[in-house]
């Protein structure tokens, strides 16, 4: 048997095991710790196991992940997130439709100093929802936009899947980070204009908020210039050289203890919860990007990402198709397997295939975090509809998914517009050098 | 057995708060080296080293605690369709894989662990020995494989 054939039956293998409900992690490891083993021997194979697992949770890089999930983790405990709602709420929500508008820029707000798109959502949901159910906002534009908008979390820096696949290519993190800014921006405002939208064809889905005096606007803005300064200390500090990625992201923690603790929003117990719910996402994600590298060295052997590099190549059809067809592996897979090991597991696969067709690996990362936009909203697995059905407890799981879709549309058209003009995303990053 | 599995849980909440450390202590390493390096032209000796040992330090304690939590992620919902007696065999095949992967880790990595005690490695700048860290790394498959085996005796026992 040829060592390609052994590598397809591991991936059939492995499918299987996901479908059994065997933890994503666990089942990377095994497989590959099989495949490695029956590839070479089995003495190999349990020898590479655990030095695999240690050496990767030994390594200094993969730590920037676990800095700036707790950044993410203590930016909320200091109550960023609730000022950052306070100032888009008095900035756009004397408009129709304008406390879900306002959610949205608070949830791109809070995403340049939070990570995760659940923890945007979680944090922005607990905020706006009840404030728009108050105002008499329609449940479906009210928790579709807030599930949707959380995904601003990964497109605007910091993000944990920027951070992943810069790992897992060696692309420039900074760089990474600051191609996501503009794309951010689009969806924004994509997601704002698909708000105003369904507000025209409803007009009671969206109801004006209260009118509020331009001292009051301003005022509030003030009150965000913390948020702001931080943004620019752990970006900029990482873009200019002057931290690593995983300096960065312990001085954007250190920032935002001292801003809650200056304004005495921390407390005690607040950190510690936040240290631990910091902890146990690190937890979940290490593991399996340890375990993957398990799974990633049978890969390897087995040359399955040559085969189908050489495979794809030969069958002569136009680029933009084999980006189409990746996008489309993403979109199904990511209806299926949480975004993050599903980047896991396909990046070692697939980025060969991308950068042999000459397209730019800074690019495909923002094309990656935009597809992953669309698998935490999409159903099944679709996590930020859950987190959100977590805080509106009475709103039934058909409603939110309902919601979900024109800020879908936003997501898919922002996508079309980067691969026609993906000089929105490498613009940025082009005007660095090094 | 459930009187096993409140005293593993027990474990296991002491065990993450191993892990609170760690990561406490990644983050203020970081905090020291950078503020040292910025401002006072002293960064940390061996700055790198000590925040990738307090990952292994935070990490693998906690791993076992997210078996209890479910943080692991897994696909759940194709399972969820499947006949009760289907769901339980494949649940007791999965606990059988899980601990075979779990005893395997913890073994090859006490010999990984011993062989580098042997050898002497240690970090090029902290001077700090390797062998502890994989020591923890291994010990701490050990509540997995008991949560496993647990669960395994629950789902012979009609427990599950």
């Amino acid at each position: 048997m040829s060592s390609t054939t052994i590598g397809l039956i591991g991936i059939i293998l492995l499918v299987a095991l996901f479908i059994i409900r065997m933890p994503i992690g666990f089942s990377m490891a095994f497989v590959g710790f099989l495949g490695f083993s029956f590839v070479t021997s089995l003495k190999s194979g349990m020898s590479i196991l655990p030095r695999d697992l240690f050496e990767q949770l030994n390594n200094y890089s993969i730590s920037a992940i676990t800095m700036f999930i707790l950044m993410g983790y203590y930016a909320f405990s200091a109550g960023l997130g609730t000022r950052l709602y306070d100032a888009a709420y008095k900035i756009f929500g004397n408009v129709k439709g304008g406390l879900a508008i306002s959610s949205i820029f608070a949830c791109a707000a809070f995403g340049a100093i939070c990570g995760s798109s659940t923890a945007t959502a979680a944090t922005m949901g607990k905020l706006a929802i009840p404030a728009m159910k108050r105002y008499g906002y329609n449940n479906t534009l009210a928790t579709g936009c807030i599930a949707s908008a959380g995904t601003l979390g990964i497109l605007i820096p910091p993000s944990v899947i920027f951070l992943i696949y810069g790992f897992m290519t060696e692309q420039s993190i900074g760089k990474l980070f600051i191609s996501g800014i503009i794309p951010g921006i689009i969806l924004a405002i994509f997601m704002s204009i698909a708000v105003i939208i369904m507000c025209i064809i409803d007009p009671t889905c969206g109801p004006k908020g209260e009118k509020v005096a331009f001292i009051e606007k301003v005022k509030a803005f003030i009150k965000i210039f913390d948020v702001l300064l931080l943004f620019i200390l752990v970006i900029g500090g990482l873009l200019f050289g002057f931290f690593t990625p995983t300096q960065a992201g312990g001085i954007g923690a250190a920032g935002a203890l001292v801003t809650g603790i200056i304004r005495r929003e921390l407390t005690w117990k607040s950190f510690i919860e936040n240290t631990k719910g910091a902890l146990r996402t690190s937890v979940m994600i290490l593991t399996i990007i340890a375990c993957a590298t398990v799974f990633g060295h049978f890969m390897t052997i087995s040359k399955i990402p040559f085969a189908l590099s050489n495979w794809v190549k030969s069958l002569n059809v136009p680029h933009y198709m084999i980006m189409f067809i990746i996008i489309l592996i993403y979109l199904i897979g990511g209806c299926f397997i949480d975004a993050i090991p599903l980047i896991i597991l396909t990046i070692p696969i697939l980025y060969p295939i991308v950068i042999s067709y000459g397209y730019d690996p800074i690019w495909f990362g923002v094309i990656i975090v935009l597809v992953t936009c669309m698998g935490v909203i999409t159903p099944p697995v679709g996590v930020n509809i859950y987190v959100i059905k977590g805080i509106a407890k009475d709103v039934p799981l058909e409603t939110i998914f309902k919601g979900i879709f024109p800020f879908l549309i936003a997501i898919i058209l922002t996508t079309i517009i980067l691969i026609f003009f993906p000089n929105i995303a490498t613009f940025l990053p082009n005007l660095i050098n090094y | 057995m459930e009187r096993y599995e409140k005293y593993l849980r027990r474990l296991c909440e002491y065990l993450e708060w191993a892990g609170v450390l760690g990561i406490l202590c990644m983050f203020f390493a970081n905090l020291i080296d950078v503020i040292g390096a910025k401002f006072f032209k002293w960064p940390l000796p061996g700055a790198l080293e000590i925040i990738s040992f307090s990952q292994i330090v935070a990490i693998t304690p906690a791993i076992a605690l997210g078996l209890y939590l479910g943080t692991h992620l897994s696909v759940d919902f194709i399972v969820e369709k499947f006949p009760r007696v289907l769901k339980k065999i494949l649940a007791i095949f999965v606990s059988i894989l899980c601990l075979a992967l779990a005893v395997l880790i913890f073994w090859e990595g006490l010999k990984y662990a011993h062989s580098l005690k042997l050898s002497g490695e240690i970090g090029s700048v902290s001077k700090i020995p390797f062998f502890p860290f994989v020591y923890v790394f291994a010990i701490s498959w050990l509540p997995v494989i008991l949560y496993y085996l647990i669960e395994l005796i629950k789902h012979f026992k009609g427990e599950r």
